[in-house]
């Protein structure tokens, strides 16, 4: 990293420096660490981006990055070896160039996409080889693997009921230790941070029970939702359109995830802190979810991504029951009896989600 | 019996194709677009609840969500008989034409460019502009690190490449340029979409955000500055490179295709989702005769003798449409269908939209970066009337710009505190229809509701309609089309093929 550094002024270099940190989260103290840490890189790191069973969106998603800007990720600070979508080669001159970033090893395997594996693999091809094989061969030689996206991580929406070409996520292909960065797309602070997070440590950062950054996903959309002065206080979103979804009033009964999805949308925001779903409102479809996109009713049936969760759909049931009794009653207000209640349907602090993957789950019915 | 070239993966595309053709004595005798990648998402739609289709199926292209997500809410809105406010219309303009923005850069600067610059010129830079210079040195620098990745490898640079130092230079500095607008058209779209790739706020009846007078000045602070860098920029650039050192590619018609083109029109202007009234066009052009011919939907039939589905799928209308595998099937090389208007193999996408619409009399023209205005047919007479890969890039650019003046008068027709949707239950039963122009071409949508759920939901996108293999009658596919008679001087350089084939937008 030395080489492209030099046509770099010092004090540009500390403020990239100190937008990582900030990136990671850390604290200002850690910018001198980090300037030391990317200097003594000896040269840019290797980088092999598998596209499979998927719509490329967390490519775009990628370049949608404020900082860096795409143009420093793409040309200054990661060397690109195989990324279909961006490179200049194709056909035998893109098979060979993977073949040779593959042979010389010391790369980060991406992959982006879900792998089908029905058929064996005959579902997504390149270059005459299935992606099933192609991404077991980049994972045996690489120095760390990540999925990019809810497909390449979970499955996401090719493996959605009834999987009909058998979609797995990587970790499910090809074992070991896979870093999952979800989401449909993934964020791109979301990538960047932890590729910068594995490059300048030299360790995969502290991951969830469903192999995702704590950093990132580690509190539900719902702790820090704008709306939850609306859920608490029973105030709900009836129909898209009217006034009161511009307010602060819950869209729990409109379908809304925020309360099982754990992301950091609410601060971190998107496309450089313009907005995002929840507050332009519209449900959170719980994209970074692995039970995305078949949520399921308490009978384990897939319900309607507009329908509210059994989570939500249980507390509002009785909050409303209570507001009633209570209104009969004449005295106290919804408000004071939102915690009450939320305590009593158990769903007023985090929420207990499924611990198994979409395909581990399939492997158990069978 | 000449040589056989396969182009697997053809890359800087979104999807899975890979290319084969037939070469004899330097020249495309025959060609086959392979589609290599089944998701089956109008497998997975069957049985959900209808609403879903829209958050599902935007997922069917990360560079186009906001067009499929568009093609299924019409889709919805047609089947549950829900009318749209002017604001829930206007509003889905705004979104779906950011990213017609959006799409038309990313095409042309990062995944086309490539094909058509010497990128390693920039090192012979002699002038004295400073963020040429400031270019030259990124590049420089990665050469001096022994690592050009991902600019090297590729298929070497041919006689029709741009290699002057100078264009170079300054094409490589709005690459860089375009990296940054292109973001900015997303952000512009998040505004009214939540988030982008795949937004949130379309719904069957409009959408869910809200008109206010905080929103339309944001998006126009975005649009203004957008829509000067593509006049002076991005359209500019095209017609320098397409009236100069492109043209004999022109000329030689690289890249004709078949002489027939479909349009669904797009953006509409009064009722939503009725195709006669839109800002770009619907019709049909047949046989490279510039007439235009009404849009007929029911004109629509799609073929699977060569695509790996059962015979029973052949010949049907979307609206009836059947998906049922066989991929084992003898003779079948492609996971695509192949659509067919009025029997006709027909190019869709950015050329085919604005030759449509020029042929209707209904261009409105543009302002371009000297101030005054022109029509398509006024910029492109001088340098020949014929479809090419260079004319897509012409017709895209051009396009793009219209479409960014277009945003700015739909932008100031808004009212804020005015209704945004009609939120309407999901039906028992129903038929619908959802038929738009995503970036890359016309983009239908159909669905059966059966008991509140889907019955049949099929997609037709606009890639559908041109990477397509052969129909039942033999004919083949509108890119298969354009590759025969281009020149592969060098088989194991073939890049005039992926010209062809990316010029489509695929």
């Amino acid at each position: 990293m030395r080489e492209i550094l030099k046509g770099i002024s010092r004090r540009d270099f500390i403020k990239h420096s100190a937008s990582m940190a900030a990136l990671l989260g850390l604290s200002e103290l850690y910018v001198p660490q980090i300037a030391a840490a990317l200097e003594n890189a000896a040269k840019k790191p290797a980088v092999l981006w598998l596209n499979g069973s998927g719509c490329t969106g967390c490519t775009v998603s990628l370049i949608n990055s404020e900082h860096p800007t795409p143009a420093e990720i793409v040309l200054g600070i990661l060397s690109i070896r195989y990324m279909e979508t961006v490179m200049a080669a194709s056909g035998h001159v893109a098979e060979k160039q993977f073949e040779d970033t593959v042979h010389e090893g010391g790369y980060v395997f991406v992959m982006e996409g879900a792998i089908p594996t029905a058929e064996n693999g005959a579902y997504c091809m390149i270059g005459g080889k299935s992606v099933m094989e192609i991404a077991k061969e980049a994972a045996a030689n690489s120095v760390y693997n990540v999925a990019v996206g809810s497909c390449a991580c979970y499955g996401g929406i090719p493996a959605g009921d009834p999987n009909p070409t058998g979609c797995k996520g990587l970790k499910d292909v090809v074992g070991g230790t896979v870093v999952n960065i979800p989401g449909c797309p993934a964020h791109p602070d979301w990538m960047v941070g932890t590729i910068t997070h594995i490059l300048l440590f030299g360790e995969v950062p502290e991951l969830d029970e469903h192999g995702r950054p704590k950093m990132f996903f580690g509190k539900v959309i719902h702790e820090n939702c704008q709306r939850r002065t609306g859920y608490e206080l029973g105030h709900w979103v009836k129909n898209f359109g009217e006034e009161e979804t511009e307010m602060d009033y819950c869209m729990g009964g409109k379908g809304c995830r925020g309360p099982v999805t754990h992301a950091d949308c609410p601060s971190r925001l998107w496309n450089s802190g313009t907005n995002y779903c929840i507050a332009a409102s519209a449900p959170c479809a719980g994209c970074v979810e692995p039970d995305f996109p078949d949520f399921k009713d308490a009978d384990g049936k897939i319900i309607s991504l507009y329908a509210p969760i059994p989570e939500v759909a249980k507390y509002k049931e009785a909050l409303e029951a209570e507001v009633e009794h209570k209104e009969g009653m004449g005295a106290g207000t919804a408000a004071a009896l939102g915690a009450v209640v939320g305590a009593a349907a158990g769903v007023a602090g985090g929420y207990a989600i499924s611990g198994k993957t979409k395909s581990e789950e399939k492997e158990g019915e069978k | 019996m000449g040589e056989r070239i396969t182009v697997d993966p053809v890359t800087r595309i979104e999807g899975h194709l890979a290319i084969e053709v037939e070469v004899e004595n330097g020249v495309v005798k025959d060609a086959w677009s392979k589609g290599t990648l089944f998701r089956g998402i109008e497998l997975i739609l069957q049985g959900r609840d209808p609403r879903d289709a829209a958050i599902i199926t935007q997922r069917i292209c990360g560079v186009c969500p906001a067009e499929h997500m568009l093609a299924s809410v019409q889709n919805l809105d047609s089947a549950f008989g829900a009318e749209v406010p002017n604001n829930g219309r206007i509003i889905r303009n705004l979104v779906a034409g950011a990213n017609f923005v959006q799409s038309a850069i990313l095409h042309f600067y990062h995944l086309a460019a490539l094909d058509y610059l010497d990128i390693m010129a920039v090192a012979n830079y002699a002038g004295n502009d400073e963020y040429l210079l400031e270019v030259k040195r990124k590049i420089v620098g990665l050469v001096q690190a022994g690592d050009t990745a991902p600019l090297t490898p590729r298929y070497e640079p041919d006689e029709f490449c741009v290699s002057d130092p100078n264009i170079v230079t300054a094409a490589v500095g709005h690459y860089l340029q375009g990296l940054e607008t292109r973001k900015r058209t997303q952000e512009m779209l998040a505004i009214f979409g939540g988030k982008m790739p795949h937004h949130a706020t379309y719904v069957p009846g409009g959408v869910t955000v809200q008109v206010t007078a905080d929103r339309i000045s944001r998006f126009k602070g975005y649009l203004d500055e957008i829509t000067e860098w593509v006049r002076r920029i991005y359209l500019n650039d095209v017609l320098t490179l397409g009236t100069g050192p492109l043209k004999p590619l022109h000329d030689l018609k690289v890249g004709f295709g078949t002489g027939n083109f479909i349009s669904y029109g797009m953006f509409d202007l009064g009722e939503s989702g009725d195709y006669n009234n839109r800002y770009l066009r619907s019709g049909h052009i047949a046989g490279g005769e510039l007439k235009h011919i009404p849009f007929d939907p029911e004109k629509i039939r799609e073929n699977v003798k060569y695509s790996k589905y059962t015979d029973e799928c052949t010949d049907r209308h979307p609206s009836e449409g059947k998906t049922i595998l066989d991929i084992n099937k003898e003779g079948a090389y492609s996971f695509i269908k192949a659509p067919r208007y009025d029997g006709r193999s027909s190019e869709a996408g950015a050329l085919a939209r604005m030759l449509v619409t020029t042929a209707e009399g209904k261009d409105p023209g543009v302002t371009l970066a000297d101030g005054s205005k022109k029509t398509l047919a006024q910029i492109i007479t001088p340098i020949g009337v014929h479809p090419s890969a260079v004319a897509r890039h012409a017709a895209r650019a051009y396009e793009c710009l219209l479409v960014c003046e277009g945003m700015q008068q739909w932008l100031l027709e808004l009212k804020p505190g005015e209704l945004v949707c009609n939120d309407i239950a999901v039906p028992k039963s129903g038929k619908g229809a959802g038929l738009v122009e995503a970036h890359r071409g016309a983009l239908g949508h159909w669905i059966e509701i059966e008991d509140g759920k889907i019955k049949n939901y099929q997609c037709v996108p606009g890639t559908i309609w041109n990477a397509n293999p052969r129909d039942d009658n033999e004919v083949r596919g509108p890119i298969e089309e354009a590759l025969v008679g281009t020149p592969v001087p060098d088989p194991h350089n073939p890049i005039n093929l992926v010209r062809v084939v990316r010029s489509f937008d695929p």
